[in-house]
């Protein structure tokens, strides 16, 4: 059976999807290599967020030591 | 009034409030969008209450020489002038903005900010600092740090993409103006530090 209500969704979608006009940073590389970073950013970025954050609050501990311990302290008063 | 409208009304926008945290997680990108098209300004209400909910329990586990309610009230003056700011800049190159959709994204964008006060709070309750050198000192430290850097990152994506859908501008001016609203904000900060009313900004 044909859904009647298909083209009023689809017109809604592409209203809502369009709405805005695409990020043009000028040059062609420039805006490829921006919409590959933002792709993994759009759809559950804590995948490559969370891994990130550890791996580089480890590598600041490993160059920086005694300093993070001062930073947490700083930050658990500062609520 | 009919009550159980209001009621129905209210409990509704709750559950969308609360679906839209989720989405915000998984589908950031698509959920924004939305949010800045919307109109239901309950929503907003129980963001704010949430928001209030917050400086009174941090209240309760750290006097502050100020109310909880004054802290609000500065929170609340704080955040329509940033979404002030960010509108009347907008509209001298686009004249299609509403003031609405920037209230709306950014106060959904507000739940990063939310997630690290309030865990920063429990962290507070139930390992007070000073931290030490020892290796669970060590660890959580690690920690932590992932931690505020990850909702951090988050924080500036929703900021980043509630700026971009509300005033429907590219990347170059987008990014332009935060550096302007850096330009405001850095100052206010250190003087609310200084006053000991925000020690790390509320926005």
């Amino acid at each position: 059976m044909k859904n009647i209500n298909t083209p009023y969704h689809l017109k809604n979608k592409l209203n809502e999807v369009f709405f805005i006009e695409p990020n043009d940073l000028g040059w062609v590389f420039l805006t490829k290599f921006y919409k590959k970073i933002t792709s993994y950013l759009k759809t559950a970025p804590f995948i490559i967020i969370i891994p990130l954050s550890f791996f580089f609050s480890f590598l600041f501990y490993l160059i920086f030591g005694k300093l993070l311990v001062k930073i947490v302290n700083l930050l658990q008063y500062g609520f | 009034m009919d009550f159980k409208k209001l009621s129905a009304e209210i409990i509704a926008s709750l559950i969308i409030v609360l679906r839209r945290f989720i989405f915000l997680i998984f589908t950031p990108y698509k959920t924004l969008r939305k949010i800045s098209l919307e109109k239901d300004w309950s929503q907003i209400l129980i963001i704010f209450f949430m928001v209030y909910l917050y400086f009174n329990f941090a209240y309760l586990l750290r006097e502050s020489i100020f109310s909880p309610n004054l802290i609000f009230i500065i929170f609340l003056i704080n955040f329509f002038f940033t979404c002030l700011f960010f509108y009347i800049i907008s509209r001298f190159f686009n004249k299609e903005t509403s003031f609405d959709s920037f209230v709306f994204s950014l106060t959904y964008s507000l739940f990063p900010t939310l997630v690290w006060f309030f865990g920063n709070s429990l962290f507070y309750f139930i390992l007070p600092p000073p931290r030490r050198l020892t290796l669970g000192g060590k660890i959580f430290s690690i920690f932590f740090i992932a931690f505020s850097v990850s909702l951090l990152i988050w924080k500036l994506i929703l900021f980043f993409l509630s700026i971009r859908f509300s005033s429907r501008l590219g990347f170059y001016k987008v990014f332009y103006f935060i550096l302007l609203y850096l330009c405001f904000l850095i100052p206010l900060s250190i003087l609310f530090y200084y006053l000991k009313i925000f020690r790390i900004p509320f926005i």
